[in-house]
């Protein structure tokens, strides 16, 4: 077991001729920490995993491996492992062969290697798997022998690529729970790339938020989520996704108000820097809008509904604004039915709409 | 799934019986030709089966001519020619499909460039090429040139065979402590064998069967191949047919266990299963 791998990141690019993938990521990941990179694909998230790697050089920064340089070391130097998209097993060896393959470059006993087999399939549940060529098995059974295939070598890192973008729902969530136990078990430190916020929410110790090559925000699951740090981020976690709506504030006596056009919506209590035309983008979470009764609050009116059997999504029209509320309620509403809506005032986030950075209260 | 009518089988094993007796009729008179005395050969005429066989020419080819001699330097050059080719093909084509270099375009467009002349035109520079670096009259002259030739074209074929494979094996090689090479040699290598035998097996057939730069490069009857042996049963005044088809029997023996040996290879489809399946 490898201590001390912690991989610090500072100013990474890369350039492909003038495309730039990656502009200037810095990244501390702790020993043992699981750190999730999210982001819509053409963000730049696999490219930082791939030259965490190895399989693509930088154009710009460092990347450190506990307290080695590893700019200038070639792949197979690093001791990470890799789990693929495409799972990657070598079609022609069986899964034994898949497994051992890196002990056996490394000239591991043939008992030890025998053992680490042994061990590692146990873990995952794959023994009776292990003559088997990668073409005789499901997806879900590859996924396994790829996992397999890292955890025998135990490696400073473990570096996933989408490992679970090939499998069906239900067999993604388990595949979720089992990674990242696993991991907890073994205490290795992880990188995960996806493109899904629900498994960097559910799985992260830490989330790198990605768009454009560049890191949005970096931060725990709540902290995403409770405290964007703009549009981006607000928008891409969660989901149903935050509602943004253009607003102005007007500055009252107690606090400052947040109209829609002519219509006042909420209000907020903390002082904020404003914009000279007073223009901003308001964020609020579905969830965060309570609905009532139509005798109280703003009045909605509802366009849809869609039940999600834990609750319901309901599309609402506030003058002439669409709006998404969700609640775990069985409310008693009906489509093209009026409805009550209220935001709580710390619950009204606000973005510059131009840099579409978050505005904080001061 | 829909079950094909019986009549769909007629119609598609007739189809497929003509085909066969159309590619295999030459081969077959051939054959015919190679087991009739000679005293049938003319008397009979056309029939399709001698009214008795014999297996006189055959005698003849192996005790009274040089042919044994034509056969082994044959062997030699095509399976030198194939190995060669291989070696420099598969390197070629995995620099092709992995690789972007300066200049990649222009080396690919001037090996294209070499399939392009008439053969004829380039023997006589060939000629004075080899001829004082004592390649001519050598077996080794004509492996350098079918060499030359065939490599081209083998590396195109293997750079589609290596596109095959998926990238992300070898670099779950390399990430599982493989170099480049060792990746290319653990991985890429087993999973392209069945394009690498059929690429042989291109090359070995065309070499075999060459006839022009084995005739005019080499004069000596000590560095003759088949196909030049088999003229010399051409002679001014008569053409001993028995003892030509009786050579060309045995000279299809070797191309035939070449692809019996290789066919093991050329029906597997080993990379399926690599990706997601």
């Amino acid at each position: 077991m490898s201590f001390l791998a912690a991989i610090r990141i500072t100013g990474l690019s890369k350039n492909y001729g003038n495309v730039e993938v990656l502009r200037g990521v810095d990244l501390h990941i702790a020993n043992g920490e699981f750190v999730v990179l999210v982001g819509p694909s053409g963000c730049g998230k696999s490219t930082l995993l791939r030259l965490i790697a190895g399989l693509e050089e930088p154009s710009a920064g460092e990347i450190h491996i506990g307290e080695r340089l590893v700019n200038d070391l070639a792949p197979k130097d690093r001791d990470v492992a890799m789990v693929f998209q495409s799972y990657a097993l070598y079609p022609h060896m069986t899964v034994r062969e898949n497994m051992s393959f890196s002990l056996k470059l490394r000239d591991v006993p043939p008992q030890i290697i025998d053992a680490s087999v042994r061990a590692a399939s146990e873990k995952l549940g794959i023994q009776e798997l292990l003559e088997r060529k990668p073409r005789a098995l499901s997806g879900g059974q590859r996924q396994r022998v790829a996992m397999g295939r890292a955890l025998v070598r135990e490696p400073k890192a473990f570096l996933f690529d989408e490992p679970l973008s090939n499998l069906d729902a239900r067999l993604r969530e388990q595949m979720r729970y089992e990674i990242r136990k696993l991991q907890r078990d073994l205490g290795t430190t992880s990188i995960y790339v996806t493109h899904d916020q629900i498994e960097a929410l559910t799985m992260a110790d830490r989330i790198v938020a990605m768009k454009d090559g560049i890191a949005q925000q970096i931060g725990a699951p709540s902290e995403l989520y409770d405290d964007p740090a703009n549009l981006f981020v607000a928008g891409f976690i969660g989901s149903p996704a935050m509602n943004f709506l253009d607003a102005t504030l007007v500055e009252e006596s107690d606090g400052i108000a947040v109209m829609l056009g002519r219509e006042r919506f909420g209000k907020i209590r903390q002082q904020v820097q404003l914009r000279e035309d007073r223009r901003v983008v308001v964020g609020v979470r579905p969830e965060r809008i309570e609905l009532a009764d139509s005798s109280l609050g703003l009045p909605g009116h509802i366009e849809l509904i869609e039940p999600t059997g834990l609750g319901m999504v309901l599309h609402l029209r506030f003058f002439g604004h669409r709006l998404k509320a969700f609640t775990a309620e069985r409310l008693d509403a009906r489509v093209n039915g009026p409805i009550g809506m209220a935001v709580a005032p710390a619950d009204l986030l606000l973005f510059d709409p131009d840099s579409g950075l978050r505005i904080r209260p001061r | 799934m829909h079950r094909k009518g019986r009549s769909y089988w007629i119609r598609h094993y007739a189809l497929i019986s003509a085909y066969l007796l159309f590619a295999l009729f030459p081969l077959f008179w051939l054959l015919k030709v190679s087991l009739t005395p000679n005293n049938l050969l003319y008397s009979e005429g056309v029939r399709l089966l001698p009214s008795q066989l014999s297996f006189e020419h055959y005698a003849s080819v192996l005790s009274h001519t040089q042919f044994p001699l034509y056969f082994r330097n044959s062997v030699i050059v095509s399976v030198a020619t194939s190995l060669v080719v291989a070696l420099f093909a598969s390197s070629a084509g995995y620099g092709f499909s992995r690789f972007q270099f300066r200049g990649k375009a222009w080396i690919v467009g001037m090996m294209l460039v070499t399939q392009m002349f008439p053969l004829v035109m380039i023997i006589a520079p060939i000629f004075k090429m080899l001829s004082p670096l004592g390649l001519t009259n050598s077996l080794t002259g004509l492996i350098v040139v079918y060499s030359a030739f065939n490599v081209p074209f083998a590396s195109f074929l293997m750079q589609t065979f290596i596109d095959a494979v998926p990238k992300d094996l070898e670099e779950a090689a390399m990430l599982d402590g493989a170099t480049r090479f060792g990746a290319a040699w653990r991985v890429v290598m087993p999973l392209t064998l069945p394009g690498l035998a059929a690429t042989m097996g291109f090359v070995f057939t065309a070499a075999w069967s060459e006839l022009l730069f084995a005739l005019m490069l080499n004069s000596s009857s000590d560095a003759s191949t088949f196909p030049v042996g088999l003229l010399s049963f051409v002679s001014k005044f008569s053409v001993d047919f028995g003892q030509m088809m009786a050579a060309g029997v045995l000279a299809l023996v070797p191309v035939c266990v070449f692809f019996v040996f290789m066919q093991r290879y050329l029906v597997q489809g080993l990379t399926a299963g690599a990706m997601k399946g």
